[in-house]
């Protein structure tokens, strides 16, 4: 059964249907709310709002706009990350999440490199470092920073999840990677570079 | 000025997000400009450190429970909705234009013109968040100078600035719901205050160098002089 007929399905009430969306779409929205929340936990907290928020504005949704579901979901996931995360800082969020995903080393992807205790600080410290430099953007710079460099996604197509202009998320996006880059001044020092071409 | 450019264009360009001509035209920068081509390499590297430690495998989400906690939510919603969606999807709205046109005679036979009133602003109007908008900047303004060195330092009280501030992170936040489609400058102000509010929430006392962090963060963004802009608009 196509999308559109599922989602006129689940506005009639069909649970069955809507899970059926649920299911096609959950890796993909789970993906980017794990990666902008780098915590599980909340990670599961934006997929659930997202298809709550989803189910209770299904009216809202007109297919014949040009817009997918999933898109529509996708832009609706965006919201709900930001807001939750703007929630959380607001209890500290970088206190709540110090002993997170930076730690967690269970994703690696190279079994062998699991053995490696070198590589494994390695990885831990980038992580870490990771973690504080995206702290340090606001919400909307860290989501352009995520939906480019791992969602992949355009800056054309984030103004358009994100309804602003192309040339905002530009702007968001050279801030965010300055800022980020900033953080990054201890762990990669700039001086290689000079020493190299000297 | 120039590197400037180039230096923004570095980050399209690993992006491929640059036409053909723009990046030919980089490259022949690069070939001549040792700072742009150390920028270059340098992003490079945070890149693949970016992506040397991305998170490959996910953890697997525990999807049963989230879709429990999900379908508790929406049941009742359900319910209510297979009443309406059982009727043909015109007659709703044909019922509500029915009763609107109604009503529109009724009103217009008997309705006299009144001495106009003041019109209470609509919440969400874009004159009504211009409203807020220069009161949070009225509110910001005090703590904004002081923390980028224009009060005396005595004055300072980081734990009560810092409970101010959480009330302000709201405002903040409200404010750039509201001003999204309709004003794009100011929303970026306001997520550079965010920034600034939120280094400040983050501070501790006798912490100098976080300070200095936050003066140069008003001062390179320039913030009081854009809301200095914005309030004279």
């Amino acid at each position: 059964m196509d999308e559109n007929s599922l989602v006129q399905l689940a506005r009639e009430g069909s649970q069955e249907a809507f899970r059926n969306l649920f299911d096609a779409n959950k890796q993909r929205i789970y993906a980017l709310a794990f990666r902008y929340s780098r915590n599980r936990e909340d990670a599961e907290d934006i997929l659930q709002e997202t298809f709550i928020k989803a189910f209770n504005s299904l009216d809202k949704f007109n297919a014949h706009e040009g817009h997918s579901f999933s898109s529509w979901l996708y832009r609706i996931s965006i919201n709900s990350s930001i807001d939750l995360i703007r929630k959380n800082k607001k209890m500290n969020w970088s206190n709540k999440n110090k002993n997170c995903d930076p730690d967690n080393l269970e994703n690696i992807s190279s079994p062998d490199q699991k053995t490696n205790p070198e590589y494994m600080s390695h990885i831990k410290d980038i992580r870490k470092t990771i973690h504080t430099a995206l702290n340090h953007l606001t919400a909307r710079q860290r989501m352009i920073f995520i939906l480019r460099h791992y969602q992949q996604l355009s800056t054309q197509e984030i103004a358009e999840y994100m309804n602003c202009s192309q040339g905002s998320v530009k702007k968001q996006l050279f801030r965010a990677i300055a800022r980020i880059k900033v953080h990054f001044k201890n762990f990669l020092p700039e001086n290689n570079y000079e020493m190299q071409k000297v | 000025m120039k590197c400037k450019k180039y230096k923004e264009q570095i980050i399209l360009y690993l992006y491929a997000e640059l036409s053909k001509e723009e990046s030919e035209e980089l490259e022949k920068h690069i070939e001549q400009c040792p700072e742009c081509a150390q920028e270059l390499e340098y992003t490079k590297k945070v890149f693949g450190t970016l992506d040397e430690a991305e998170i490959r495998d996910l953890p697997e989400a525990r999807w049963e429970k989230c879709w429990g906690e999900i379908s508790s939510e929406i049941k009742p919603k359900s319910r209510r909705q297979k009443y309406v969606f059982s009727l043909p999807q015109w007659v709703p709205a044909a019922a509500a234009v029915l009763v609107i046109f109604t009503l529109g005679i009724i009103i217009g036979r008997n309705w006299q013109p009144a001495q106009p009133a003041a019109v209470a602003e609509e919440p969400f109007s874009p004159t009504y968040s211009r409203v807020h908008l220069q009161e949070h900047f009225d509110a910001l303004k005090p703590l904004l100078l002081k923390y980028a060195g224009y009060t005396a330092a005595e004055e300072m009280n980081l734990t009560s600035d810092q409970k101010i501030i959480q009330g302000l992170l709201i405002q903040n936040f409200q404010l750039m719901r509201m001003l999204t489609r309709d004003d794009p400058g100011a929303v970026e102000l306001l997520e550079d205050i965010e920034l600034v509010l939120r280094e400040i929430t983050n501070m501790k006392s006798g912490d100098p160098l976080r300070l200095d962090m936050i003066k140069d963060l008003i001062d390179q963004r320039e913030i009081l002089y854009n809301i200095e802009i914005y309030q004279k608009i």
